[in-house]
């Protein structure tokens, strides 16, 4: 037996081999526990390498992160109504949704949100780690430069992160490579921004990017071209225009550091794309050709949108993908019943290239006269089939969502 | 079963010196074996130098009964075949009571024997021990050492609150097919 201070196998008996096919078998929500048995297993654990082993061997989990109002208690609603009926805003919470293995949890309080974590920040995950930015303060509902981070690979619970430049809040915001964009939004005078900046989560670090054309408030951002290169801000409105939503996006390319405009995009004035639009997932089998000189998937990618019907004037519900070479979004699959306006969505990373689900949780026409928030999967079969599945929702997990994102653990 | 033509023994003995006595196709269960069978420089009594008796008539009872159920599989009406569901479930019973230095040993008996049913079940086995158990289960079930000071252990415990909750929110949804 080896029982060398300097080396000591995995688990004593066992070559490390078989012992840590057997340790990337264990469920993610048991890895704290495993971190906290030896240096060893905690190294081990904490390294992104074994996240990896994971994927290959298919053992991975989908973890869907929202930023979700927590439903009002009983008791609350009664205090309420005692105090003569004036509502507290809600509690928001990190809720971790586990697409796996169909588990609901949040994610641990700490003191550093003593009133829950900022209401409407925005959630992205990058490398391995949940990062929340801007947002309200729940206690001034001023917007906020704050930046939290939980590094799921890592562990060690929350940690506060460099704050942005500005207050923001409503802004577009993705994961590009191993960075995080942000722009647009509004600061706390309620100022349409056209400013957009850069987060390192290594580092730790903003930098500022150059201005957008447009100040862009609500917009919604993306990335595309896989690489890390694009990042896509998506409509929104200016100071002066309130509410009324720009047809027109832009690009910015990471590469060449600088924007460009693409007009016509967003030809729905009256809804917010925010929340509700997405970077595609691939179709399956079918390869798109693209000639050369042709718009490519960075200049054009497959974009989605949730149509609930809210504010298109009684357009047909459903998930339109935008048809560039006609310039109008096109229904490719229908909605759930029953799912109303403004629904939250996202891209479930999953372990290969192309991912091939969409999370999305709505509001439900609830039974008692009360809104509840339901969560559906849509999955895209062979043959590019799409299917609808809904998830039972706890009612603890029935609050509004504001943003949503995904990891692959 | 087939009829009985005269079925061809292998012998095998274990670390401990105990001799094991078993019809060819059950030691072919054991890629190792089959290899060293096929070439034909297995004549006499076949050596298993890493594994104790004990163990090794675990392993065998294994191969048995992959040999009972694929004996006959090629007819149509195999009243041995198992649904997938009947395996999960044989595969479990089979591992019942299997104690953690037992299931390292077999473990290891079934990664040098070559056998990749018996060693996912002890993968399976080792997962489901682990899984949901506090820190201080796990080393006492595999005698890992824990070498945190007070201070780490006490730092660890803060950071993850995750650990010491089992499944407050936990939601199966049991619709679901």
């Amino acid at each position: 037996m080896k029982e060398h201070s300097e080396y000591r196998s995995l688990i004593p008996g066992l070559p490390d081999e078989i012992a840590l096919d057997c340790l990337i078998r264990v469920p993610y929500r048991s890895h704290s526990g495993l971190k906290s048995v030896c240096r060893r297993w905690k190294r081990l654990l904490s390294d992104r390498s074994f996240y990896a082993h994971r994927r290959i061997a298919a053992k991975g989990e989908d973890l869907i992160c929202l930023v979700q109002a927590v439903p009002a208690s009983p008791a609350r609603t009664q205090s309420e109504e005692k105090q003569g009926g004036t509502k507290t805003p809600p509690v928001y919470a990190l809720t971790v949704y586990n697409a796996t293995n169909d588990t609901w949890e949040r994610l641990p309080e700490t003191p550093l949100f003593p009133a829950g974590i900022p209401m409407f920040c925005q959630c992205v995950a990058v490398a391995g780690k949940l990062v929340l930015i801007g947002g309200w303060d729940p206690k001034t509902l001023d917007s906020i430069a704050d930046v939290y981070v939980y590094d799921f690979v890592k562990g060690g619970g929350w940690r506060r992160g460099a704050s942005m430049s500005t207050a923001r809040s409503f802004f577009a915001c993705a994961a590009v490579g191993p960075f995080v964009f942000v722009a647009g939004g509004h600061d706390n005078q309620k100022n349409a921004l056209r400013s957009a900046e850069v987060y390192d989560p290594e580092r730790d670090a903003w930098r500022a990017l150059p201005e957008m054309g447009e100040e862009r408030d609500e917009c919604e951002g993306f990335s595309s071209g896989g690489d890390g290169r694009f990042f896509w801000v998506l409509s929104g409105y200016g100071t002066e225009s309130q509410g009324r939503f720009d047809s027109s996006a832009e690009l910015y390319d990471a590469s060449r550091g600088c924007w460009t405009r693409v007009e016509g995009v967003w030809p729905y004035p009256n809804a917010s794309p925010r929340s509700s639009t997405m970077w595609a997932p691939h179709q399956k089998e079918k390869k798109e050709k693209r000639r050369c000189g042709e718009m490519t998937e960075a200049s054009s990618p497959r974009l989605w949108y949730t149509d609930a019907g809210g504010g298109n004037g009684g357009n047909q519900r459903g998930v339109r993908e935008y048809d560039w070479k006609e310039r109008a979004w096109r229904v490719v699959a229908p909605l759930p019943e029953g799912i109303g306006s403004s629904p939250c969505v996202t891209v479930v990373e999953g372990a290969g290239a192309p991912p091939d689900r969409v999370f999305m949780i709505g509001s439900s026409n609830g039974e008692e006269g009360g809104v509840k928030y339901v969560a559906c999967v849509l999955e895209i079969l062979n043959g590019n089939k799409k299917k609808w599945v809904q998830l039972e929702t706890p009612l603890e997990f029935s609050g509004y969502v504001f943003s949503a994102c995904s990891l692959h653990l | 079963m087939s009829e009985s033509t005269e079925k061809k023994m292998v012998r095998l003995r274990s670390s401990d010196g105990e001799v094991f006595e078993v019809e060819e196709s059950v030691a072919k269960v054991a890629k190792t074996l089959q290899d060293m069978l096929e070439e034909d420089c297995a004549d006499a009594v076949i050596p298993i130098t890493c594994v104790r008796a004990p163990i090794l008539t675990k392993v065998i009872d294994y191969c048995k009964d992959q040999v009972m159920i694929s004996s006959s599989s090629s007819t149509t009406n195999n009243p041995n075949e198992r649904t997938e569901q009947e395996r999960k479930a044989w595969g479990q019973k089979f591992m019942e009571g299997v104690d953690s230095s037992t299931l390292c040993e077999l473990l290891v008996a079934s990664n040098f024997l070559n056998i990749e049913g018996l060693l996912n079940l002890g993968v399976d086995k080792m997962v489901s021990m682990i899984q949901g158990k506090y820190p201080q289960e796990i080393r006492d079930m595999f005698n890992v050492v824990n070498d945190f000071t007070p201070e780490e252990e006490e730092e660890i415990r803060n950071q993850n609150a995750w650990a010491f909750e089992r499944d407050p929110y936990y939601k199966k949804r049991s619709s679901s097919k």
